[in-house]
């Protein structure tokens, strides 16, 4: 209820409210006499803003808006291998595939870091907090475990026409940052993450120029 | 009814919104050239043939039609649906309101503009200068009296379609302009 308060107020403020010297102008833009007063344009303009708002909401997809350059690894990856290829790409999480392309988990930072832990230590905090009360990780890293051991299974995937409302709803749902999207026979395709949502924000200026 | 406090009310007829900024001078002068063509067009066929046969072809209220589709054809209001199925409407309207209700004129003029109104809002082809055009069957000579329910088509549904196709053949001259935005 309070979040719903909260957006209502950035998309009534702020960059797409029209100022009435905006509107004059546009109407001076306009050959010929418009039989509307700058009120009326101004309503017209803020209801039509908000319909394109919810339309963008359920209508943009996870094809729009994921990131198609996406790196994968097997089960047999080492963890070091996986580890070595996300700090190359400077990237959290990566979809594990199995020998027909198909998604069967992630591996995210979160799995990586609880092999530094016994597995009673649930919370990634918990983790960082031991270790620093100790001064050392409570095991010595296992570098000869495989994605196929540490990774989340089976992976939350999307589709490429799922809705990005829906994705949003299943990130905070599910708590994940991230879902590999499939096609229909379920090969990966692209990979969706909170930043991908974050940077498809329907506040974003450029859906309405198109 | 108003809801809220009478302060409100009155605050209401303050306005706050501002006069659209003038129109350019090309406006100006193709609404001139419309006009003149279109209400010159009415008035060469009603003088010259119209009235030789004993007809009408003019109606007061062609005057106001021109204000809109020569010089505000971007709007809802001068659209060829609004422009024929207004005028013709109310002229219908009119004319039963005379039929009906003329022995009492001032109640039947009443009548007949309120209710060409609400029946153009209802078939959504509102058409400020046809409620004068159902007013006209009321209030007019004895001549329009005489034309029954004739008047909807001569002179008010023959008038305004001449001056719809000036409309289109002189606005789309000019560079700025599309005439009708719709057609119905």
């Amino acid at each position: 209820m309070k979040k719903n308060e909260k957006q209502e107020k950035s998309l009534s403020s702020g960059a797409l409210e029209l100022s009435e010297q905006d509107v004059m102008a546009a109407l001076r833009e306009i050959h010929g006499y418009l039989d509307i007063t700058s009120l009326d344009f101004k309503l017209v303009y803020r209801l039509a803003v908000r319909h394109a708002i919810e339309r963008l909401r359920h209508f943009l997809k996870a094809g729009d808006i994921m990131t198609g350059d996406v790196v994968a690894v097997t089960r047999e990856t080492t963890v070091l291998e996986v580890a070595e290829l996300m700090e190359k790409r400077g990237i959290s999480g990566v979809p594990v595939i199995d020998e027909g392309e198909k998604v069967v988990g992630v591996v995210s930072e979160k799995d990586l870091l609880h092999l530094l832990s016994s597995p009673e230590t649930t919370t990634v905090m918990k983790i960082i907090t031991e270790a620093l009360r100790r001064g050392n990780f409570e095991v010595p890293p296992p570098r000869a475990k495989k994605a196929g051991d540490v990774m989340t299974s089976p992976a939350i995937t999307v589709r490429q026409d799922t809705p990005v409302l829906e994705i949003k709803n299943l990130f905070s749902g599910k708590n994940i940052n991230r879902a590999p999207v499939v096609n229909e026979d379920g090969n990966l395709v692209g990979i969706v993450t909170r930043d991908d949502i974050v940077r498809s924000s329907v506040l974003n200026l450029d859906h309405f120029e198109n | 009814m108003h809801k809220g406090t009478t302060m409100e009310y009155f605050k209401k007829m303050t306005g706050g919104a501002k006069c659209p900024p003038q129109v350019s001078i090309s406006e100006i002068f193709w609404s001139w050239i419309g006009a003149f063509l279109g209400i010159g067009a009415v008035c060469y066929l009603h003088f010259n043939f119209a009235t030789k046969a004993d007809m009408i072809l003019i109606v007061a209220s062609f005057g106001a039609s021109a204000v809109l589709i020569y010089g505000a054809p971007k709007v809802p209001l001068a659209q060829p649906r609004n422009l024929i199925g207004g005028h013709v409407l109310s002229a219908l309207v009119g004319v039963t309101c005379f039929k009906l209700l003329g022995a009492n004129p001032s109640f039947a003029g009443g009548v007949a503009v309120a209710t060409a109104i609400a029946l153009m809002h209802y078939t959504r082809t509102l058409h400020p200068p046809a409620g004068a055009t159902s007013l006209i069957a009321v209030v007019g000579s004895e001549k329009i009296h005489s034309l029954g329910y004739l008047y909807a088509f001569m002179p008010v549904a023959a008038g305004a379609f001449i001056m719809l196709i000036v409309a289109v053949l002189v606005n789309n001259l000019a560079n700025e302009r599309r005439y009708p935005e719709y057609w119905i």
